[in-house]
């Protein structure tokens, strides 16, 4: 059984080469990027101008509609990492090494936003730019850990093994993520509860969730179009001396 | 019988090397002065407050400093290399190269430290609980440095990336460990966080010997 499932899914994996992938993803392209702003336009048009006013923080509960969709998206980078990075150590694809890294950039990138968001927005609600809170910590060290895979990338002269070596720290990350949470989690926190997260009945005000819904979804498909896009540019890049690429 | 040899093997290379073994001690020695001049303008009684935490994470500093001699030696004179190749046990193999080099380089510290604590002024009890949980929590730093030296064991420049990658791994322990040590120094219960410490350890005794190899055999392909 399982044998049959590993031979299946070898089948599967063998077909994508990077030419494949390349015309994939150029067909993808176009639909994430229209997805993307219709969703972040239209999240954002609700959010400011017809999501109302928070009787507590005013108006500067509105950067939640950056915020929020930006640590959901630091989260899912990752996961999206470790699912390459274990696919790539599996079956040694060489696309899947190319995304894996990719999605770490990006996923650094919308980590970093959700920090600096976050720390805007807590300005104004705490009066210091920065607390040591349970969550703000976590994604902190959430940072540098994408950093110390990608700086672990680049310090390999040679990119397949770089990517390689990424592989596994991503891999050993991921073991290590919930524990980190749970172990800062430790700290008494004076960050507001999640506010979305409780699934039978969420304490924010349907017009204020649904904004951040569409923000969500806008982003992640805005992260699916970076992801590809920085994933094709390096593909053709590396390809670069190939009958495919050159026919380009 | 191969783990008396591995473990044989790098005492005697450590014997011959002369005063390697005291490195450590006189660094963790000099760590303690600077934090002292450095702190000495706090008052007295939350520098004993403070005390503990220091040495804990004096030692976690150190621990970060030797992680790469773990596979230096063996790689440079290709031992590494016939030992990948040959063995068909690798994972075995590198838990007890792990071992002796917790044995060698971080060993003496965990038995210096809490002895230099107590001659600052440290509660025995304290004391006690800064021994225990350097005894659980510096194996368990060996384990994680040892896939960040594995994966960077073939750069020319490692030295600062094996910092960056063990350090947002190591804050567990170190969130674990100093709550621990704080929580004995005010007289409170502290199992819960050294089971957890415990807990910590036996994931990465399951996790490094895997990962370790895959590493090495990236870095040597």
């Amino acid at each position: 059984m399982d044998y049959k499932l590993l031979t299946m899914f070898k089948l599967l994996f063998e077909k994508i080469s990077p030419k494949k992938f390349y015309y994939f993803a150029t067909s993808l392209i176009p639909w994430a990027f229209l997805f993307s702003v219709i969703f972040i336009g239209y999240g954002l048009y609700l959010g400011l101008f017809r999501a109302p006013t928070d009787y507590q923080q005013g108006e500067a509960f509105r950067i939640i509609y950056v915020h929020v969709p930006s640590a959901w998206l630091s989260l899912f980078a990752y996961t999206s990492v470790f699912i390459c990075s274990l696919i790539s150590i599996i079956w040694k694809i060489k696309v899947f090494e190319v995304l894996s890294i990719a999605s770490a950039k990006n996923g650094a990138m919308f980590t970093f936003l959700a920090l600096v968001t976050g720390s805007i927005w807590g300005k104004p609600m705490w009066g210091t730019w920065w607390v040591w809170d349970a969550r703000l910590t976590s994604e902190l060290i959430l940072f540098f850990i994408y950093l110390s895979i990608i700086f672990l990338y680049h310090a390999y002269d040679d990119y397949r093994k770089g990517a390689k070596a990424a592989n596994i720290l991503a891999i050993v990350g991921f073991i290590n993520i919930p524990i980190i949470h749970f172990s800062v989690e430790w700290w008494n926190t004076l960050h507001q509860g999640p506010s979305v997260m409780k699934f039978s009945s969420p304490s924010i005000a349907s017009e204020m969730l649904y904004p951040l819904i569409y923000t969500a979804i806008g982003f992640t498909f805005y992260f699916i179009l970076a992801v590809l896009l920085s994933a094709r540019n390096t593909l053709l890049e590396r390809e670069k001396n190939t009958s495919w690429a050159k026919s380009i | 019988m191969k783990i008396l040899n591995i473990i044989t093997k790098e005492f005697l290379l450590a014997s011959r090397s002369g005063y390697e073994i005291f490195m450590p001690i006189v660094y963790f020695l000099i760590i303690i002065i600077f934090f002292n001049i450095s702190t000495s303008y706090v008052e007295k009684v939350i520098m004993l407050e403070l005390l503990p935490l220091m040495i804990w994470i004096s030692c976690l500093l150190i621990c970060i400093l030797n992680l790469e001699t773990i596979f230096k030696e063996d790689y440079d004179d290709g031992t590494l290399e016939m030992f990948l190749i040959k063995d068909d046990e690798i994972e075995l193999s590198i838990l007890i190269k792990i071992l002796s080099h917790w044995l060698l380089s971080n060993l003496p510290i965990v038995i210096v430290a809490p002895l230099i604590a107590m001659v600052l002024g440290l509660d025995t009890t304290t004391t006690l609980t800064l021994f225990v949980t350097l005894l659980i929590g510096t194996p368990t730093m060996s384990l994680i440095g040892s896939i960040a030296a594995a994966l960077t064991i073939s750069l020319r420049k490692n030295k600062i990336l094996v910092s960056i990658i063990v350090l947002p791994l190591y804050i567990p322990i170190l969130i674990f460990g100093t709550s621990a040590v704080n929580n004995s120094f005010f007289k409170m219960n502290y199992s819960v966080e050294l089971t957890l410490m415990l807990f910590l350890f036996f994931i990465f005794l399951l996790i490094t010997p895997l990962a370790c190899s895959k590493a090495l055999k990236i870095s040597l392909d």
